[in-house]
C-alpha cells in the first residue's frame, strides 16, 4: 500500500497500526483519519491502548506495525527527523511534566529559544502571550511548585501552544486533577477547539466529549471498535462491549 | 515561676560560674617547673634553642639510683656526682622518653646549685640555676595566673599528651604551611572527577554494552577495593608504566619540586588517583541522579521537538544539579578526608606532619591540631549541605523530593556506597 498526500488529506492519518510491548499486543492494527479542525475524543477502558495510540502519533512510542503519517510526512519512518515533526505536534500530559526548575514563562520559553531558535525577547512576548490565552498572565514567574494543579496543567497547555502546533494531543489531561480544578483546563482546551485546532483527546469527561468533540472513538482491547458523533456513540451504542464502558462511567 | 525570673536565675547562675572559674584561674599556682636548653639530638651537631619544661610529675630524675622526686623541694645533690642529662630508652614508644638526672661518683664537673656548691640537704628554691653536666638547668616555682593554669596543664600527663598549648603552638605552622597540599590535592582532583563522572554515568547508562561494560567494570573496581590499595597502585605502579617513562623523558620537568615543596610528580600522581577514585563515586551520583528525573520530563522536552541531548543540557542535567548537590558535597568531604591516605605514600600534607612532628615531640597534640585543620572545612560545608537539602525539599514541595534526611545519614550512605555497603539510589540521599 502506498500512501501520497495532498492538500485536502487528512492531517493525520493511521494505519494498521501495531504496537507490543515485549509479548503484550497493545494496538492491534489501528486506522484512523484526522480532518483538520476536528476534535476527535477517544474513549476507553484502561488498557485499551488509547494512550499508547496517542503516544504513537508523536513516536513517543515507536509502533511495531503500521503507519502514521502528519499531513505529508510518515512519522514512523526511520528516516524522519523526529524533532521536525514533534514541533507541529503538541502533547500534553496527564501529569503535567512542567519543568520545575523553570517559572510557568520559562516552561514555554524554552522550546522557543532552543527548538526554534527564537530571540529572548521574541521568545518572552510569545510566552506572555500563550499565558495569557490560558488565563495565568497573573502568575508568569511562579514556579510550578507555587502553581495549583489546574494552573500547572494549563501552563502545559500554553508551553504546546506556544510552537503553534498542527495538532493538539490531550493524553488524559484532567485525570490527575482535583474536581474543582477541572473546569478551568476544560474551558481552555474549549476554547482551543472553538478557535478551529485540530485536536486529539484522550479523556473519561463526557460532558466535554459531547460539547466539543465531532466525533468520538471508542476503543477496546487494541482495537476501534465504535466511533461516530459524540451523540451516536454515547446515546445509541452498537457494540456490547461500548454500551457496557459507558453503563460503568455513568 | 514565670519567664522573666527564670531568665534572671539562668543568667545569675552563668555569671557566677564564669566568675568562679576566672577566679581560680586567676589565682591558680601551677606546678614547679625545670627550664633548660634541650641538649643536641644524637646524630644533629646543632643544639635545639627549644626550652624544654620538666614536668615534675612526668619527668623522672635521678641521682645515682636513687630516684629524686623535686617537687617537695627536696632533690639533694650530693658532693663528687658527676649529673649527666639523659632519656629513659628511647624508640619504646610515646612516653618512654623520659629526662634522666643520673650522678655519677668523682665528678670531673662540679654540680651546682645557685652557682655554689650545693650542700648535704639545701633545697632548691626559685630561679636556682643547676650546672648538670654542662647544661644550665633553672628550677622556678609554680607561677601564678593563666600562665600558671597552663603550666598546670602542660605537666599533666594527658593534657599533655593529647592537648599541649606548647607543642600545638610548634606544630600550628608546620601543619599550616602544609594545608594548601590537602586543599589543592582535593580541590583540583574534585573538578577533574566531574567531568570524569559524567561521561562514565553516561557510558553506564548506554544502550550499546561496549559502552556499559568498561565503565561499570572500572566503577566496581574503584568502588569495591580501599583506596589506600588505590594509592599504593598509583604511587608505586604508575612510573613503572611505559607511558609515564614516555612523559617523564618528554617533559623532565616533571621530577622537579613543584608546588609547596612537593614533587611535580607526587602532585600528578596525587591528582590522578584522587581524581579517578571520585569520578567513579559520582559516576553513580550522576547515574542515580539523573536516573531519578521523572521520565516524563524527558518526554515533555523531546514532545516539543528537542533533541536528547538538548534535553538533557536544559532539562534534565539542570534538575539533576539541585538534586546531587548535596551528595556531591559530602563526597567533596570524603575526598577530602581522604587526602589523609597520602601521609603513607610520603607527600607530605597535614597528617604526615603531623605525624613528623608527633615522633619528635613524642606527643600526639598535633594530631589533634590536624583534626581541627580538618574539621574548620567539613563542619561548615556539612551545614551548608544541610541548609541545601532543606531548601531543595521545601522547592520541590515535598511531593518529588526525597532529601529532607540529615546530612549525617547522607555523608553516612555515601561512605557506606564507597565500602560497597549500599546501592547508591536517589531516594536514600
Amino acid at each position: 500500500m502506498t500512501m501520497t498526500s495532498n492538500g485536502s488529506d487528512p492531517i493525520v492519518r493511521i494505519r494498521g497500526l501495531r504496537k507490543s510491548f515485549g509479548d503484550l499486543e497493545v494496538l492491534k492494527g489501528v486506522d484512523m483519519d484526522v480532518q483538520k479542525g476536528e476534535v476527535v475524543v477517544i474513549l476507553g477502558p484502561s488498557g485499551s491502548g488509547k494512550s499508547t495510540l496517542l503516544r504513537c502519533v508523536n513516536r513517543l512510542e515507536a509502533p511495531t506495525g503500521g503507519e502514521i503519517w502528519l499531513e505529508d510526512i510518515q512519522v514512523n519512518d526511520p528516516h524522519t527527523n523526529i524533532n521536525k515533526v514533534r514541533e507541529r505536534i503538541g502533547m500534553v500530559f496527564q501529569s503535567f511534566n512542567l519543568f520545575p526548575h523553570l517559572t510557568a514563562k520559562g516552561n514555554v520559553m524554552l522550546a522557543l529559544r532552543k527548538v526554534l531558535k527564537r530571540s529572548k525577547e521574541e521568545a518572552e512576548k510569545i510566552a506572555i502571550e500563550q499565558l495569557e490565552r490560558v488565563g495565568l498572565s497573573d502568575r508568569v514567574d511562579y514556579f510550578p511548585a507555587q502553581l495549583s494543579g489546574g494552573q500547572q496543567q494549563r501552563v502545559a497547555i500554553a508551553r504546546a501552544l506556544s510552537m503553534d502546533p498542527h495538532v493538539m494531543l490531550f493524553d488524559e489531561v484532567t485525570s490527575a486533577l482535583d474536581p474543582e480544578l477541572v473546569r478551568g483546563v476544560l474551558d481552555v482546551m474549549k476554547e482551543l477547539a472553538r478557535g478551529g485546532m485540530t485536536m486529539l483527546v484522550v479523556t473519561h469527561e463526557m460532558g466535554f466529549a459531547r460539547e466539543v468533540a465531532s466525533r468520538a472513538v471508542f476503543m477496546d482491547d487494541g482495537v476501534i471498535v465504535e466511533e461516530g458523533t459524540p451523540s451516536e456513540v454515547f446515546d445509541h451504542p452498537q457494540s456490547d462491549r461500548t454500551k457496557d464502558f459507558l453503563g460503568h462511567i455513568k | 515561676m514565670n519567664q522573666k525570673v527564670r531568665y534572671a536565675t539562668g543568667y545569675t547562675a552563668l555569671a557566677i560560674t564564669c566568675l568562679s572559674l576566672a577566679t581560680l584561674l586567676l589565682t591558680m599556682v601551677g606546678p614547679a617547673r625545670l627550664l633548660y636548653e634541650d641538649p643536641p639530638r644524637r646524630g644533629t651537631t646543632e643544639p635545639l634553642n627549644a626550652i624544654y619544661l620538666i614536668s615534675p610529675t612526668k619527668d623522672v630524675i635521678t641521682v645515682g639510683k636513687r630516684q629524686v622526686d623535686l617537687v617537695p623541694q627536696n632533690a639533694v645533690l650530693e658532693d663528687n656526682l658527676a649529673v649527666t642529662l639523659t632519656r629513659t630508652p628511647t624508640g619504646s614508644g610515646l612516653g618512654k622518653g623520659d629526662w634522666v638526672v643520673a650522678a655519677e661518683e668523682a665528678s670531673p664537673t662540679p654540680v651546682l646549685l645557685n652557682g655554689a656548691r650545693p650542700t648535704g640537704d639545701e633545697s632548691l628554691q626559685d630561679n636556682d640555676v643547676l650546672t648538670i653536666g654542662g647544661v644550665e638547668i633553672t628550677y622556678t616555682a609554680g607561677r601564678k595566673g593563666i600562665v600558671g593554669a597552663l603550666d598546670w596543664w602542660e605537666s599533666g600527663k594527658v593534657s599533655h599528651l593529647f592537648a599541649s598549648p606548647q607543642v600545638i603552638s610548634e606544630a600550628f605552622p608546620v601543619l599550616l604551611a602544609a594545608y594548601p597540599i590537602s586543599l589543592i590535592a582535593v580541590f583540583v582532583s574534585f573538578l577533574l572527577a566531574i567531568p570524569g563522572g559524567l561521561a562514565l554515568a553516561f557510558m553506564k547508562m548506554a544502550k550499546s554494552r561496549w559502552f556499559r561494560f568498561p565503565a561499570t567494570a572500572y566503577v566496581d573496581f574503584v568502588r569495591g577495593t580501599p583506596i589506600f590499595l588505590q594509592i599504593l597502585l598509583v604511587f608505586f605502579g604508575l612510573p613503572l608504566m611505559p607511558p609515564w617513562q614516555l612523559l617523564v623523558s618528554t617533559f623532565p620537568a616533571i621530577n622537579n619540586a613543584g608546588l609547596f615543596g612537593v614533587s611535580n610528580s607526587m602532585w600528578l600522581r596525587a591528582f590522578v588517583v584522587l581524581s579517578f577514585n571520585s569520578a567513579a563515586y559520582m559516576a553513580e551520583i550522576f547515574r542515580a541522579g539523573i536516573q531519578s528525573i521523572n521520565k516524563g520530563q524527558m518526554e515533555a522536552a523531546r514532545s516539543l521537538g528537542m533533541s536528547t541531548a538538548a534535553a538533557m543540557a536544559f532539562v534534565i542535567i539542570p534538575q539533576t544539579v539541585r538534586r546531587i548537590l548535596p551528595t556531591m558535597m559530602s563526597e567533596f568531604i570524603l575526598l577530602f578526608k581522604d587526602t589523609s591516605l597520602f601521609a603513607a605514600v610520603g607527600l607530605m600534607e597535614i597528617v604526615m606532619r603531623a605525624r613528623e612532628v608527633a615522633s619528635t615531640t613524642l606527643n600526639v597534640s598535633a594530631y589533634l591540631l590536624a583534626a581541627v585543620f580538618y574539621l574548620v572545612i567539613t563542619i561548615p560545608l556539612g551545614r551548608i549541605v544541610q541548609q541545601m537539602e532543606n531548601r531543595l525539599a521545601a522547592s520541590e514541595g515535598g511531593g518529588t523530593a526525597t532529601f529532607e534526611k540529615s546530612t549525617e545519614d547522607n555523608i553516612e550512605k555515601v561512605a557506606k556506597i564507597k565500602q560497597g555497603l549500599a546501592e547508591p539510589t536517589m531516594d536514600g540521599m
